[in-house]
């Protein structure tokens, strides 16, 4: 073996084609045709996703027609309707719904996602078949079930006149805490998901430290637990929160006609009121506050998906 | 050697977003030579055989495989084939599926696939183990049966990124001389990447030393370990004190520091083996000893003593200020930190090296 | 440490009361009486009714056409668009990917508004064609970020392994990526599925007059006040749910 082992020298006499003393020339990049893949996302995000988006900010500047559609005339009254003392009380009162179904939410569905996060894997494995069968049932056909219940004179009547405890018809159903319970009841298993799915990535000799540090369970609970699992709280929140201003159906069916959301106002003004850029304005209005709260989850839990969102 | 090219890299440049990774390198490689890219990481070695493999396309320069220009050939076009450092096993193929996959491209027949993954798990050792999951095996046979799918093709040259890297000491060992043996067997060129000098040294029949994207040195390990050009080759390789004096730079093994004074018998040590700091006339064979070796006295101060590695190191710091360590078998000296004693080293253990500032 | 109860009991409490209205339903789809209110005995008799109404079979027919044309081109794009943005690395991936998900993020009734108002704009004829496109947006997101999630898992350092190996791009997505990835574009499709055919919110605004989906129909029959058939008919959709959910888990524990 050669021992003279070569050492740096210029990349000047390269073999065979090259021109001696020539500027060693540049290589093609290896071009790949792997972004031809994305086309059809990008095609189909900007024509069906993006441009829709756009053409509903676009349609919420537009003027109502007599009938159907709309009037290329700019105006902001669409806007200005909002205001107005009916259509902003929709607002608080689904901001109220949204609001208090959360909270109760969090309080129910995170010792939930909790708990099931710390069973063994045998039991997590049930317990998250158990959680996905309503989750996955149509909520239409759960809330079905809920009406037979609560109904007048319903299973929940029929049990309670039974047992003595009421003597008439609680009459729960078509009431504003039944609309709130449907709306807890239909979007718990997200609260329910998105803790677990933060908990069970938890590292739990940290809770096992700070108990052999001297910490209290309730000390620990507060500074390491809840801290640890705040990404999957704060994406529970979102996933509960905005479903919950749109789902029309719930209040529809449960509260009769005398709850109202933004959501009903929306799907009455495109179905009764024909009224198109007034529901675009609506509807804008509704995405700039959910926006606003993805934003903020983003900015404090500082990850870009949603936790346990899939 | 130069009649026998195998592999050859002209020039090679290589940029990422972070900086220029490779500052043109050349490097000839002989057919079944076992050589090694020795760097820290980050030195742009990994860089170097993803080029060589086809995985990275070089931004200048030229590989060059028997004579023939391979750069612009897609990885699965070059008859060079690859050990991942993690052993990138297909997690959802049995074992003999693995080592024959190559197979399975050049729509070789399933039975004949079969027969040669056995033979070939054979080789590594691990016959039988054909029908077995991937995630059933432990790292040392993972790593055997990313040996026997790289070596199924009957590659050219075979690149080892860091293959020995996960295994425990003791593994790493037994892997080292197993692969050293293997290659000499099948006479493919192994072109071998670590970090650890002590596996450059044993295994191969040449290390070039890579440091900031360039080889600092290419040659037998005899030659980077005994007569490094540079003071980044004789502090890597050699674990070199590097000593500036007079506007030159010397490299300095540790275990060629003489203690000259206040060291008790029985070290290593040239002075101490010679007996010559006995009590009495302690100065005076100094003195003579001094004359015979050619060794220059300097006052140094002991900084720390520890023990690694089956030896004693004992840092010193001369007046200068520039540090220098010592090291000899045993577990302790008489030399505690903060005393001052006299050290030299002989001039022909002193090798003059190219100063780049390490 | 004690170990408390509590968990368990809160667990199972609360997991018997999600399973409430199931029961319920259940139970009262074998009531003979047509008032919900009396159980008049057992009785097969809103099953027999179930399987001779035309009308919910169309929808069940359109609702299921509707889930896997919606599925099926939602896999595709959402696949295919996860590998290229894992190997691409554009700047303006990161928007595309975002506006891409958007519908699952939005109140279901602003898609159900827009889509509305831009197939009008584009002069679609509302029906099948208008409710898949709707369906496919919603679809999409959930299959492309569990693939996206896959890929982000998966060592490239196996791919690179098999072209080393000879095998050709093409070859190395159908012999290893592909593979790999197929627990999640299934579990995608899974729970895209189940949204779609779960979907009332967003189909109301988009059908036509003459294509209706089984939810809808529900919808519109719960309207008019809760009739027993619809709890056969529910008790028939949540067997078939448990069955698929089933399968899917013995599926996932054969390949994990």
């Amino acid at each position: 073996m050669g021992s003279e082992g070569n050492t740096v020298s210029s990349a000047g006499n390269l073999p065979g084609g090259s021109v001696p003393g020539a500027a060693p020339k540049k290589n093609k990049k290896r071009r790949s045709s792997v972004w031809i893949l994305m086309m059809p996302l990008y095609a189909f995000t900007l024509v069906f996703v993006f441009f829709p988006l756009i053409y509903m900010v676009y349609l919420s500047f537009m003027s109502r027609a007599e009938v159907w559609g709309f009037v290329n005339e700019f105006t902001i009254g669409n806007y200005k309707r909002i205001l107005e003392p009916l259509y902003l009380g929709t607002f608080k009162d689904s901001l109220k719904l949204a609001f208090i179904s959360t909270i109760v939410n969090i309080f129910i569905g995170y010792p939930y996602g909790y708990f099931m996060a710390r069973l063994n894997d045998k039991w997590k494995k049930i317990m998250m078949l158990l959680v996905m069968i309503p989750f996955w049932t149509s909520g239409l056909i759960r809330l079905n079930g809920w009406i037979i219940v609560f109904r007048s004179n319903g299973v929940l009547d029929k049990l309670l006149m039974g047992l003595h405890i009421t003597d008439a018809p609680l009459k729960m159903l078509y009431t504003y805490p039944m609309v709130v319970f449907g709306m807890i009841y239909a979007l718990m298993p997200f609260m329910i998901l998105a803790v677990y799915s933060s908990a069970e990535k938890m590292d739990w000799t940290l809770v096992e430290a700070s108990r052999d540090l001297g910490a209290s369970a309730a000390k620990t609970f507060f500074h390491v637990t809840l801290p640890l699992t705040m990404p999957g709280l704060l994406s529970g929140v979102i996933l509960t929160f905005i479903p919950s201003m749109g789902l029309f159906f719930v209040a529809d069916l449960l509260g009769g006609n005398k709850i109202v959301l933004i959501g009903n106002i929306i799907q009455q003004q495109l179905t009764k009121g024909r009224n198109l850029p007034f529901a675009a304005a609506l509807s804008v209005v509704l995405m700039v506050l959910t926006s606003l709260l993805i934003a903020l989850y983003r900015r404090i839990a500082g990850t870009r998906q949603l936790e346990g969102l899939i | 050697m130069t009649d026998n090219i195998h592999l050859s890299l002209k020039g090679i440049r290589k940029s990422y977003e972070v900086g220029e990774v490779l500052k043109g390198i050349d490097l000839d490689i002989a057919q079944g030579e076992f050589i090694t890219l020795l760097g820290s990481s980050g030195c742009g070695k990994t860089t170097t055989i993803r080029i060589i493999a086809g995985l990275e396309m070089p931004d200048e320069g030229r590989v060059i495989l028997d004579g023939t220009d391979i750069t612009d050939l897609t990885p699965e076009k070059r008859n060079v084939n690859t050990i991942f450092q993690n052993y990138a096993l297909f997690p959802h193929m049995n074992v003999a599926d693995n080592v024959s996959y190559a197979l399975k491209i050049r729509k070789v027949g399933r039975a004949e696939r079969r027969a040669k993954a056995e033979e070939m798990l054979k080789l590594v050792q691990l016959d039988g183990y054909g029908d077995r999951k991937v995630s059933e095996l432990s790292g040392g046979q993972k790593q055997r049966v990313a040996i026997a799918r790289a070596l199924i093709n009957e590659p050219k040259v075979l690149l080892l990124d860091e293959p020995l890297g996960a295994l425990d000491l003791k593994l790493r060992r037994q892997m080292q001389l197993e692969l050293k043996r293997m290659q000499k067997r099948l006479g493919i060129t192994f072109i071998y990447i670590t970090h650890d000098q002590e596996e450059a040294i044993n295994m191969s029949d040449r290390i070039a030393v890579m440091n900031n994207g360039l080889f600092e040195q290419i040659g037998t390990p005899d030659e980077v370990y005994y007569r490094p050009k540079t003071s980044y080759v004789a502090n890597f390789v050699g674990n070199a004190n590097i000593i500036r004096e007079n506007g030159k730079t010397f490299a300095v093994r540790s275990e060629n520091v003489v203690i000259l004074e206040k060291e008790s018998s029985g070290g290593v040590n040239t002075v101490m083996d010679n007996d010559v700091s006995g009590e009495t006339n302690e100065l005076s064979a100094v003195k003579v000893f001094l004359e015979n070796t050619g060794i220059i006295s300097r006052n140094a101060k002991v900084l720390e003593k520890s023990f690694a590695g089956g030896q004693l190191r004992i840092e010193f710091e001369l007046e200068d200020g520039q540090h220098v360590v010592a090291s000899r078998s045993g577990i302790n000296s008489k030399l505690e930190a903060g005393e001052t004693t006299k050290i030299g080293w002989s001039p022909e253990n002193a090798v003059e090296v190219i100063d780049d500032g390490i | 440490m004690k170990k408390s109860k509590f968990p368990a009991i809160y667990l199972t409490i609360m997991t018997i009361l999600t399973f409430v209205p199931i029961v319920v339903t259940i139970v009262y789809s074998f009531n003979a009486s047509k008032i919900t209110s009396v159980w008049g005995g057992f009785s097969l008799s809103w099953y027999e009714e179930l399987f001779h109404d035309r009308d919910l079979f169309r929808a069940l027919r359109n609702s299921l056409i509707l889930g896997f044309a919606a599925c099926m081109i939602s896999a595709v794009i959402g696949t295919l668009g996860a590998i290229g943005v894992k190997r691409t690395n554009w700047k303006i991936n990161d928007v595309i990917s975002y506006i891409s998900t958007l519908p699952i993020m939005i109140p279901e009734i602003i898609l159900g508004m827009v889509y509305l108002a831009v197939f009008s704009f584009m002069g679609f004829k509302f029906g099948m064609l208008t409710l898949i496109i709707a369906h496919t947006s919603f679809c999409i997101p959930y299959i492309f970020m569990m693939v996206s999630d896959r890929l982000i898992g998966m060592d490239p350092q196996i791919e690179e392994a098999a072209r080393d190996l000879g095998a050709s791009p093409v070859q190395v997505f159908f012999d290893i990526t592909l593979p790999s990835i197929v627990p999640a574009i299934l579990s995608g499709l899974l729970l895209s599925f189940a949204m779609s055919f779960d979907d009332v919110v967003i189909s109301v605004f988009v059908t036509g007059s003459s294509v209706n989906t089984l939810p809808i129909k529900i919808y519109t029959r719960m309207k008019t006040g809760v009739t027993p058939e619809i709890n056969a008919l529910a008790t028939v959709m949540i067997l078939v749910t448990m069955t698929i959910l089933v399968l899917n888990r013995v599926y996932m524990r054969k390949h994990s």
